[in-house]
């Protein structure tokens, strides 16, 4: 005997009820999937087998005094207590004032080079000056997109290194995963991206660039995607540099400014919650303070700079938040 | 043998996109006005190997990244089952796992979508529940931006998205679509980056 049906229960009207409930549903459980994998992925921890390398150098007392700084030295043993604490091998190659030269420096990168593996992390950290100096300077060429055409270096104790000849001294390290820290003026100059275009100019003063010329930029440098061959690409290190190209860093009574956060974005920095702090989160909680801070403070005396960052498709983990 | 396929595909597509066919497929289904529709889309996008000076060949491996997506688009009826679509889309990228030290950057963007679909009515014209199933191809223009940074890159993808559209015979003007996404970008900076999903579309015509 069969059972009489409802009455509606058939109707058009009800068909489409149903078929919108069902997508519903679709589109709640696929959420739930998707909110349930995130949090999965947020709850692992990932073993971190690799060893850690840093050489940190931090300059406050030149020869001449009138470039002497204030806290570049004491920038560098903070960051080589916390590089220490978070596992790296950084005792023996951290250099200050006299000690920091690019005789030292290569001595440095040639040890590191002798016992790293590809699998290793690799950090170079320096405070102290950077400076401009003439195109073609130390063999150095300057092609990068949205580059100023002058030779950026940072200045050891016994004269300046180049961004090309720092790109140099890199190549000999076997790690995959290079990290260059600057803070320094000018330190913008060390980036170099072929594909990514800065909507924050080398000049932080001239304000952002606009929609349509980042558009603009973004579309010319993926028709003519290639190897500059100058400054850092983000394949040979990714650079966090304090400053633009044509930015002035600044310190504080303890720290660089960019040093100071920096250090805080070891434990304060972790955006995804999953206890890993990457370059990109470290730069941004450095370049967010500083323009809530520093520059919203000194903004009108036009003392401001914003840190800038290599672009590339792979990011690296820096810090483990303890 | 792989002459053979060929004619083989090319026979079956020749009876699938004739305009006879079209026909008896269009029949029945709904108005042909232009329709907007609302898009989102959810899924798995697969990077591989940094392309560039410096990167070091075959240290870094596939990796999984979520997708997500919304967007709305104008589908333009042509002639029979044929469709053309622009639309425009927002997109997420979240960053790949941290195994190894690295990961593929986050990133996020909008973008230009053309397409063209060509679609079959699966289901008696009679029925209150019209089926249809159908396909689009096209391209997609982006710019995005590497979440947490100020870098914003561009590239173009292609995709082709099978669908199945449920639309009502007693609201012809509306209809949802599932849809099954597959996209491939050409990235200039990986050597592989694509993406599969899962997706609807609420379209709307005009009555």
């Amino acid at each position: 005997m069969s059972m009489p049906r409802k009455p509606g229960r058939t109707s058009p009207r009800h068909r489409t009820a149903a078929a919108l409930r069902a997508a519903i549903l679709f589109l709640l459980i696929r959420t739930a999937v998707f909110s349930a994998g995130l949090a999965f992925l947020a709850s692992c921890t990932f073993d971190l087998d690799y060893d850690k390398y840093a050489i940190v150098y931090g300059i406050s007392d030149y020869p001449d005094p009138v470039n002497d700084l204030t806290v570049a030295d004491d920038d560098a043993l903070a960051m080589r207590d916390l590089l220490d604490d978070q596992g790296f091998e950084v005792i023996s190659y951290t250099h200050t004032d006299a000690g920091a030269t690019s005789g030292q420096l290569v001595i440095d990168m040639n040890a590191i080079a002798s016992v790293a593996t590809i699998d290793d992390l690799f950090v170079f950290y320096f405070s102290g000056h950077g400076g401009q100096d003439l195109p073609g300077t130390a063999g150095g060429t300057e092609n990068t997109p949205d580059s100023d055409a002058d030779e950026e270096y940072i200045l050891l104790h016994d004269g300046g290194l180049t961004d090309d000849q720092l790109a140099s001294l890199l190549r000999t390290i076997p790690c995959a995963r290079k990290v260059v820290i600057l803070d320094a003026c000018f330190s913008g100059g060390f980036v170099s991206n072929y594909l990514e275009t800065d909507a924050i100019p080398p000049e932080y003063s001239q304000g952002p660039s606009g929609i349509f010329g980042t558009l603009g930029n973004a579309i010319y440098l993926y028709a003519n995607f290639q190897d500059y061959g100058s400054d850092i690409p983000p394949g040979e290190a990714l650079v966090m540099a304090a400053t633009g190209e044509q930015d002035v860093a600044y310190e504080t009574e303890d720290n660089g400014v960019m040093t100071g956060y920096l250090l805080e974005s070891a434990t304060e920095a972790d955006r995804n919650f999953d206890g890993y702090i990457t370059v990109s989160e470290s730069y941004f909680y450095i370049y967010r303070n500083i323009n809530k801070s520093f520059n919203m403070l000194y903004g009108a005396s036009g003392f401001v700079f914003f840190p800038h960052v290599s672009g590339g498709p792979v990011d690296y983990i820096l810090f483990t938040k303890k | 043998m792989a002459r053979k396929t060929t004619l083989i595909i090319l026979f079956l597509l020749g009876i699938v996109l004739s305009p006879a066919n079209a026909d008896e497929a269009a029949r029945g289904a709904r108005t042909r006005r232009p329709s907007f529709g609302l898009m989102i889309q959810s899924g798995v996008a697969v990077a591989d190997e940094p392309v560039g000076s410096g990167y070091p060949a075959g240290f870094y491996t596939p990796k999984a990244q979520a997708v997500g997506l919304i967007g709305a688009a104008l589908d333009i009826p042509l002639f029979s089952a044929f469709s053309l679509g622009i639309g425009l889309q927002l997109h997420g990228v979240t960053a790949s796992n941290p195994a190894g030290g690295w990961t593929y950057r986050a990133h996020w963007g909008g973008g230009l979508r053309l397409s063209a679909g060509y679609g079959f009515l699966i289901s008696e014209p009679s029925r209150p529940l019209q089926l249809t199933l159908g396909f689009s191809a096209g391209g997609s223009f982006n710019v995005d931006l590497y979440t947490l940074t100020t870098l914003f890159f561009f590239y173009p993808g292609v995709l082709l998205e099978p669908y199945l559209e449920l639309v009502p015979s007693s609201r012809k003007h509306s209809s949802i679509a599932l849809m099954l996404p597959i996209e491939y970008y050409f990235r200039r900076d990986l050597e592989f980056y694509g993406s599969v999903g899962l997706g609807v579309v609420w379209r709307y015509t005009r009555k």
